[in-house]
């Protein structure tokens, strides 16, 4: 049985009230933090927690931030993130975006020097839930360089992912959520805590030589992730970083930046509204190319053909139900950091309902 | 066997041939421009290779000549246009150019091209864009004529192999230029590898029965020389690149490039190739008030490039490096055709009354 995500979430949101954020902020961090546990997401998920609080005590991540505009006209802003949790400064910025695309029917929201933004799917479901088509570009400015160049062996990119959400009437969006790279860093991370091995063809070791050892990735010297279908992903990952973080300001992957030693997320976003580009057809022939997708004989006999998100909402289905399973260290590093930030033992238990 | 023909007298053999078939002289002299330029970038599969079938659609009414993109919706910095079946290199252009003239007003814009004949080598329309200065985004499909491509976890075709491009300019340094098939391989790459050429990544295709493999066969039927290569005989497909990621951005090119466009998403049973664009376009100048753009690009691009290579003579590319490698080779030494490929051309042009001999004379 895991822990039931309302307490995961009360929680989650005390340790960030405790560490100097407003109630809505902590609201927002927890809501945005379990609800990537809940669709399966973990490495985006709770195990995030220790490191923000470490983030808030050293100055890299400041509560209770707003954006700033840096530039403006009708249908574009770039905004600062003020190195604020990216949960609350993503939200304002994708607001600002469907607030904009509402009025033009296009926008585009270049958002910098946000803290970590988290899960980029969570920003196309956003727009899709105000009914907007978007795409999304992501890098870091530099704390998150994890991935080498297609050739390389040195770390230079970050795990650069890209989002992209259609709205359809009655039913949940199709989006598509990926990072460039093979695997999340948090993935890692996991695979560390739990004590297993990462999947093949993912991560080289500090020589360049692939491996499946999570512990090679974190060894001096350090290993890095490789990108998603060779050169491909590899190209994707570089335009995320010019397009996330040139245009935006913000700046590409560089260990000289400032903002390098902490998370500082950069994201170009673009926000369409169907209604002005769409005929009456739109929703209709996605359904039909749905349709026609999944009526596809599957290459296993056991297999399934997924759209894009589908996978997710199944995962979060069935953790609703029997809760989060949140692994041991996971769970302890949890307990550990709201502990530090002052919660007892018996607020843990009471908020989470569950023995520390 | 192949030979070698210069860039200049190629693209006037082409231009003459689609002028005698039929399209005014200035589209002739465009399309010839774009095949030649994709020969001599490397992308063979999207060069001249392509004039003998772009006759044949001709003749067939598949394409229609001296077409002029139609404005379906016109919301400022977004627009609709219909390309009413004209050809890529020319309705592409069109709409291009409204994207980059709508972008410098508004600083981005957004264009959705529906109904365009085969838009050739996507990659041209980033790096027009970027020629001018702005950054851009294309997700294309086509509505349903070179389906080959099996969503993930599935056996049959059920996208094209749907490109992806980007494009942003990179100050006075060529542009950077992502441009890639979201299936593992295009299908010119088969065409190349069957003639003997680089050989397909493992694991390209899946079979009839779910199997992964190699073997061109399962995209075109038997390979015993009795008839010519088709791809809609063999009973498997390609597989999507990089999984489960690659599999969801060729539906996002459905999506984007098909439903949203209005141009259509794939379907059997199509009888000509139209693609679909939807493109989005940015003016960096125009947000960039530091004037910090140029240089983090510039920056950026020279830390990639400073990587340890893997193999201790290797070299760490970026994108658009191979294809600024290819042109200056080219440039220099002519551009390789297979024979066959020369041939067809040669034949294309007689049976339109053109000679041949000019190029010829200057192949190698």
């Amino acid at each position: 049985m895991g822990i039931g995500s309302d307490g995961l979430k009360a929680l989650t949101a005390a340790i960030f009230s405790n560490t100097g954020s407003g109630a809505a902020e902590a609201e927002a961090i927890a809501r945005h933090l379990v609800e990537a546990n809940l669709v399966g997401h973990d490495s985006h998920g709770v195990i995030r927690v220790p490191a923000y609080v470490q983030w808030v005590g050293e100055g890299k991540l400041v509560p209770n931030q707003s954006i700033s505009v840096a530039f403006e006209n009708d249908s574009v802003a770039i905004v600062d993130g003020n190195s604020g949790f990216g949960q609350v400064i993503g939200e304002q910025a994708v607001d600002l975006g469907i607030a904009k695309c509402r009025t033009g029917g296009l926008a585009m929201v270049g958002l910098r020097n946000a803290g970590h933004i988290g899960r980029i799917g969570d920003w196309a479901i956003r727009a899709a839930d105000a009914g907007l088509v978007s795409i999304h570009f992501v890098n870091t400015s530099g704390g998150g360089i994890l991935v080498a160049p297609f050739g390389g062996t040195d770390r230079r990119l970050s795990a650069n992912p890209i989002a992209a959400g259609v709205p359809l009437p009655g039913r949940r969006p199709i989006v598509v959520d990926m990072s460039t790279c093979v695997i999340a860093e948090g993935k890692i991370k996991v695979a560390l805590n739990k004590g297993v091995q990462v999947p093949e063809n993912a991560i080289v070791d500090g020589y360049g030589k692939p491996t499946t050892d999570p512990a090679a990735f974190y060894r001096e010297p350090p290993g890095a992730i490789l990108t998603i279908a060779a050169h491909k992903g590899y190209t994707l990952s570089v335009l995320c970083e010019v397009l996330a973080g040139a245009i935006t300001g913000g700046g590409c992957s560089n260990p000289a930046n400032p903002t390098a030693r902490k998370i500082v997320n950069g994201m170009l976003s673009i926000y369409i509204d169907p209604a002005t580009v769409a005929g009456a057809g739109f929703a209709g022939e996605i359904e039909r190319l749905i349709d026609w997708v999944k009526a596809s004989p599957k290459a296993t006999p056991d297999g399934t053909i997924l759209m894009p998100g589908e996978i997710e909402d199944a995962t979060k289905a069935e953790r609703l139900k029997n809760g989060i399973p949140l692994d041991d260290m996971t769970w302890r590093q949890m307990v550990e950091t709201a502990r530090t930030v002052g919660l007892a033992d018996s607020d843990i238990e009471r908020l989470s309902g569950r023995g520390v | 066997m192949a030979i070698r023909v210069r860039a200049e007298p190629l693209r006037d053999l082409a231009a003459d041939i689609f002028t005698a078939a039929g399209c005014p002289a200035e589209e002739g002299a465009r399309i010839a421009r774009y095949l030649v330029e994709a020969n001599l970038a490397g992308h063979d599969s999207h060069g001249v290779i392509r004039v003998p079938r772009y006759v044949h659609w001709l003749k067939q009414g598949y394409v229609v000549p001296g077409q002029t993109v139609e404005v379906v919706v016109d919301a400022g910095a977004l627009a609709v246009v219909d390309g009413r079946y004209g050809f890529g290199q020319t309705v592409g252009e069109q709409a291009v150019d409204l994207g980059l003239d709508k972008a410098r007003a508004h600083g981005v814009s957004v264009i959705g091209l529906r109904n365009s004949g085969h838009l050739g080598r996507v990659g041209d329309w980033p790096e027009r864009a970027a020629a001018c200065g702005f950054a851009s985004v294309h997700f294309v499909n086509t509505t349903g004529l070179g389906m080959l491509v099996a969503p993930f976890g599935g056996r049959e075709r059920r996208m094209s192999t749907n490109p992806f491009a980007v494009g942003v300019p990179a100050g006075e340094g060529p542009p950077v230029i992502l441009d890639f098939a979201t299936s593992i391989v295009a299908e010119g790459k088969i065409l190349v590898a069957i003639n003997g050429g680089k050989p397909l990544p493992r694991d390209a295709f899946v079979d009839a029965d779910g199997s992964f493999t190699t073997d061109p066969e399962v995209i075109y039927g038997k390979l015993d020389g009795t008839q010519p290569l088709d791809a809609r005989t063999g009973a498997g497909a390609i597989r999507a690149m990089g999984e489960h990621k690659g599999s969801g951005l060729s539906i996002m090119c459905e999506l984007l490039g098909g439903a949203l466009t209005g141009g259509g998403c794939a379907r059997p049973g199509e009888t000509r190739i139209v693609n679909g664009m939807l493109s989005i376009y940015i003016d960096p100048a125009r947000l960039d008030a530091a004037g910090s753009f140029a240089g983090e690009v510039a920056r950026y691009l020279d830390f990639a490039r400073s990587a340890k290579p893997i193999e201790a003579d290797g070299t760490v590319m970026m994108p658009g490096d191979p294809e600024t490698a290819h042109r200056a080779e080219r440039a220099r030494a002519g551009i390789p055709l297979q024979d066959s490929t020369w041939t067809s051309i040669c034949e294309t042009a007689r049976a339109l009354g053109v000679d041949p001999e000019v190029a010829a004379a200057a192949a190698q």
